[in-house]
C-alpha cells in the first residue's frame, strides 16, 4: 500500500496516475467489497474534488484548451486538475481497501515489520507499533467517554455551540484525566502479565505473505518503477 | 414538576444495525414520587434515565414536562424547562473539571444565568447538603480530595442548580459502605427539603426497598413489574426471570417460610422483620 502511494503520488500526468490507480481494482475484487460501500466512502469528496478539478484548470497558466466566455481554461491546468482528482479518489480507494480488510493489529504488525531492518540504526519499531495499536484501540473509548461526560456537562446547562476554547475545557479536562487514568490502568495491566518491549517476543498471527499479496506488491513496485522512469527518466 | 413519558422507544444504532433499548415506555414522574428502577445490565436503565433528563431524543412516543410536549435539552437556547431536571450520572466525579470545587459546583448555577451573591449562598448550601465544609475545601482543587468526596462535589453541583425533579444513575456504586449511607441520607433529605421527585436508578435491593415508593423493574427494555416495593420483592420466581434477586432480607423471609414458618415475606425493614418472627415465634398466625 505504501508502495501504491508513492507511485500514485508520482506518476505525472493524469492519464499515468488513472492506469496506476486502476490497479486498486484488484485488491477490491478480491476482497469482495460491495460497490455501494465504496462510494459511501467516496461520496463526500466527490464534490470537494469537483471544484479542486475546476480551480486547477481555470486558474493555471499555459496554452489555451477552450474559452468558456472569459473564462481560459488551460490545458496545463486540465491536467493538473485530472491529477489532483484521480490520485485523491484513488488514494482514498487504497485507504479504503486497507481499512476495510486489514485488521488495525495487522496494519500495527505489518508496519513494525516494515520498520524493523530500521532497528538496527536505533528506531523503536515494536514501540512505534505498539503505540499505533493502543492509539487505534482507544479511540472508540474515548469518543464514548467524550458523549458520557458532553450529557453530564449539558445536563449542568453547558453548551458546546460557540467556538471559545473556553467553552470546551469541561469536556476536555475530565476527557484528558480520564485518558491518563486509562494509561496508567492500561500500563499496570501489561507489566503484570510480564509484557516487556519487542526482542525475543513471538506473534499469535504470524503474518505471511500468500500468492496475491506477492502479485500485488510486484505489479506495484513495476508501477513504481514506470512512474520512476516516465518522470525522471531514470 | 412532572415528566411523562408516552409509548416512548429508543434504539441505538450499531454498526448497520438498531439496537432497541426502551420498548414501548410509559411512565410518569410527579412531584413528591420517589421511583426506583431496576433491572439487570442491559435492561434499558440508564437510557430510559436519559431519555427522562431530556438528554436522548425517543425515536417514538412523547415526553411531555408538566403536560408539554418538549424536545431534548439541546434544541433549547438559553433558558429551558429542562433546568428543573437534573440528573447525576454513574460516576458523576469524572465530570469535575474546574480549578476549584466552589467553581465546580457554580458551574451549573452560572450556566443558568446566576451571579454574584445568589451563586454564593447556594453553592454553600449544596456543599452543606452533601455534608462538607465550603470554607473548608472550596477553594481546593476537586482532584486532590478522596474519591468519595469527589462524587459528593459532584452531586452537589447538581443540587445546587436545586431541580424539582432529580434522577440518579447508581449514585452509591464502587463506595464504601460509609460513603453509600452518606449519599443515600443526603437524597433522602433533599427530597424531605424541596418536595423534590426522585428516580434512582440501583442494583442496590436493599437500598431500593427501604427508599422507594414506586419500583419499576426494566427487562429487555419494557416495563416488567410496576409497583411498591411491598408488592416486587417477595416474588422472588418472576425476579429471577428478570435477571434479579430479592433484598437479603425478604430471601431470609422467604427462606424462613420454606422451611415452614408461617412469617410475613412482604417485609421492607428490619423492624417488621423482626415483628414478624416474633410474632410466629410466639405462635401466633402472621398474614401475609
Amino acid at each position: 500500500m505504501f508502495i501504491y502511494a508513492i507511485a500514485l503520488l508520482i506518476a505525472p500526468t493524469g492519464a499515468a496516475a488513472l492506469v496506476v490507480g486502476l490497479i486498486i481494482l484488484l485488491p477490491i475484487i478480491a476482497a469482495r467489497l460491495e460497490l455501494i460501500f465504496i462510494w459511501r466512502q467516496l461520496r463526500p469528496l466527490i464534490i470537494f474534488l469537483f471544484f479542486v478539478f475546476i480551480f486547477q484548470a481555470v486558474f493555471t497558466p499555459g496554452s489555451t484548451l477552450a474559452f468558456i466566455g472569459p473564462v481560459k481554461i488551460t490545458y496545463e491546468g486540465v491536467n493538473l486538475g485530472l491529477l489532483a482528482f484521480v490520485r485523491v479518489v484513488f488514494l482514498v480507494l487504497a485507504a479504503t481497501v486497507l481499512t476495510a480488510t486489514t485488521a488495525p493489529m495487522s496494519v500495527a504488525d505489518g508496519l513494525e515489520r516494515l520498520l524493523s531492518p530500521g532497528e538496527k540504526l536505533g528506531l523503536p519499531a515494536h514501540e512505534l507499533a505498539l503505540m499505533l495499536t493502543l492509539a487505534l484501540r482507544f479511540v472508540p473509548t474515548l469518543m464514548g467517554e467524550a458523549e458520557r461526560i458532553i450529557k453530564a456537562q449539558m445536563a449542568r446547562g453547558a453548551s458546546f455551540r460557540g467556538t471559545q476554547i473556553k467553552n470546551l475545557l469541561p469536556l476536555i479536562i475530565p476527557l484528558f484525566i480520564s485518558a491518563f487514568r486509562r494509561a496508567e490502568a492500561l500500563a499496570e495491566a501489561m507489566e503484570s502479565r510480564a509484557y516487556h518491549g519487542g526482542k525475543g517476543r513471538t506473534r499469535m498471527r504470524e503474518l505471511k505473505l500468500k500468492t496475491a499479496d506477492f502479485l500485488f506488491l510486484v505489479i506495484t513496485i513495476f508501477l513504481l518503477a514506470g512512474s520512476l522512469y516516465y518522470r525522471y527518466g531514470i | 414538576m412532572e415528566i411523562k413519558l408516552k409509548e416512548v422507544s429508543f434504539a441505538y444504532q450499531l454498526a448497520n444495525r438498531k439496537v432497541l433499548a426502551l420498548d414501548n415506555i410509559d411512565l410518569t414522574v410527579s412531584a413528591g414520587e420517589f421511583i426506583a428502577i431496576v433491572g439487570a445490565g442491559g435492561s434499558g436503565k440508564s437510557t430510559l434515565a436519559q431519555v427522562l433528563a431530556g438528554l436522548l431524543a425517543p425515536i417514538s412516543g412523547q415526553v411531555s414536562l408538566n403536560g408539554n410536549v418538549v424536545k431534548t435539552r439541546n434544541k433549547f437556547k438559553g433558558h429551558s424547562p429542562w433546568e428543573k431536571v437534573g440528573i447525576v450520572f454513574q460516576q458523576p466525579e469524572h465530570q469535575l473539571f474546574a480549578e476549584t470545587v466552589y467553581e465546580d459546583v457554580a458551574f451549573g448555577l452560572k450556566n443558568m444565568g446566576y451571579n454574584g451573591a445568589e451563586v454564593k449562598t447556594r453553592v454553600k448550601k449544596a456543599l452543606e447538603a452533601v455534608g462538607l465544609d465550603e470554607k473548608e475545601i472550596g477553594y481546593k482543587s476537586p482532584f486532590a480530595l478522596s474519591g468519595g468526596q469527589q462524587r459528593r462535589v459532584a452531586i452537589a453541583g447538581i443540587l445546587a442548580m436545586e431541580p424539582e425533579v432529580l434522577i440518579l444513575d447508581e449514585p452509591t456504586a464502587g463506595l464504601d459502605p460509609v460513603g453509600r449511607e452518606q449519599i443515600m441520607e443526603l437524597i433522602r433529605n433533599y427530597q424531605k427539603q424541596q418536595g423534590a421527585a426522585i428516580v434512582l436508578i440501583s442494583h442496590d435491593m436493599a437500598e431500593v426497598a427501604t427508599m422507594a415508593q414506586q419500583v419499576i423493574v426494566l427487562y429487555q427494555g419494557k416495563i416488567a413489574l410496576k409497583g411498591p416495593p411491598r408488592d416486587i420483592f417477595y416474588q422472588e420466581e418472576l425476579l429471577r426471570k428478570y435477571g434479579l434477586l430479592p433484598p437479603p432480607l425478604t430471601q431470609l423471609m422467604l427462606a424462613l417460610k420454606r422451611f415452614g414458618a408461617s412469617v410475613s415475606v412482604n417485609v421492607l425493614t428490619l423492624e417488621e422483620a423482626e415483628a414478624s418472627i416474633v410474632e410466629w415465634l410466639k405462635g401466633g398466625n402472621s398474614s401475609i
